[in-house]
């Protein structure tokens, strides 16, 4: 076991993550499809729903913008942007360790390529290795391309829909089940209801506000509240 | 002309935030408390954002939205 082998290669490790990522392919495939509906819906040309998929490639950001896209100034929504993809900090400060050896190369593209999605197998994996030196870049990226070319076939599948749907089908529904099934198996403590539920209540309270300065004074007020009520045992 | 702006201003602060700590780390830490509160973030950020806008481009399909007052 101790003695050192040779390390698998890179094009092992990445058809190892590329199945490694297999099973999260198929739930970010209809969020792909919802998202490039829902940005003609929002009156966003087919060719900027596709490059924002290849550009910012955040769902969640990008599912944001398409509400936000008429009514909001410009760098409000940059700013939503932003906070919404905050996490991604966490993500970056918590895989820098594993790839510190690496090539100034390998840690732009593989940055790029940091989902939540991607993000949740990596770590996984790297932390399964007892020397983070030993973490291959390979597994990385066949799991983040994995990722991304079901990304951009998903939005390209939806956009293509979405030029095609009769203009008075409601995604309203659609769009409240996704987001409904993505956050609340993540509610998994007092501090995570916490913020949702105070944000929701904001959110509602503050609907009048304009610029949709209510969302984010919703997710600041929840946030404040998640940190408060989670710290107590 | 909008959408490529925030296309691109968007996706510049999503990179580098994705790339910041990979490049920066050396010795530093995220403190515990921005860690908790930033692990908030998306409950924060997606029920409340829920449905919404759009259905005003639609006419008649207001149905089943909480946030229509907006």
């Amino acid at each position: 076991m101790a003695e050192p082998t040779a390390p698998p290669s890179l094009r092992a490790e990445f058809w190892r993550g590329v199945r490694a990522e297999f099973p999260l392919l198929i739930g970010v495939a209809p969020f792909g499809m919802i998202y490039g509906v829902l940005a003609l819906a929002a009156g966003i040309p087919a060719s900027a729903a596709q490059a924002m998929s290849a550009v910012v490639f955040a769902g969640s950001a990008q599912l944001i913008t398409t509400q936000l896209y008429t009514a909001t100034p410009l760098l409000l929504t940059v700013l939503t942007i932003f906070v919404v993809n905050l996490r991604h900090l966490l993500y970056s400060a918590s895989l820098a360790p594993y790839l510190q050896k690496l090539r100034p190369g390998w840690k732009f593209l593989l940055a790029y390529l940091l989902t939540d999605e991607a993000y949740a197998v990596v770590i996984a994996d790297y932390q399964r290795n007892e020397h983070p030196q030993a973490a291959s870049p390979g597994f990385f990226l066949g799991a983040g391309l994995a990722l991304w070319a079901t990304w951009q076939a998903s939005t390209a599948v939806g956009v293509f829909l979405g030029a095609n749907l009769p203009q008075n089908w409601s995604l309203d529904f659609t769009l409240a089940l996704t987001f409904i099934a993505i956050i609340v198996p993540t509610l998994k403590d007092r501090g995570l209801l916490a913020a949702a539920v105070v944000a929701s209540l904001v959110a509602i309270l503050s609907a009048g506000l304009p610029y949709k300065l209510g969302l984010l004074l919703a997710a600041l007020l929840g946030i404040l509240s998640g940190t408060w009520l989670g710290e107590e045992k | 002309m909008k959408i490529w702006l925030i296309l691109l201003l968007g996706g510049l602060a999503t990179y580098l935030t994705r790339l910041s700590m990979i490049l920066l780390f050396t010795h530093w830490q995220i403190p515990p408390w921005l860690g908790r509160a930033l692990r908030l973030v998306p409950a924060a950020v997606f029920p409340p954002s829920s449905p919404k806008r759009f259905s005003s481009k639609m006419a008649g399909s207001t149905f089943l939205s909480i946030t229509n007052a907006s």
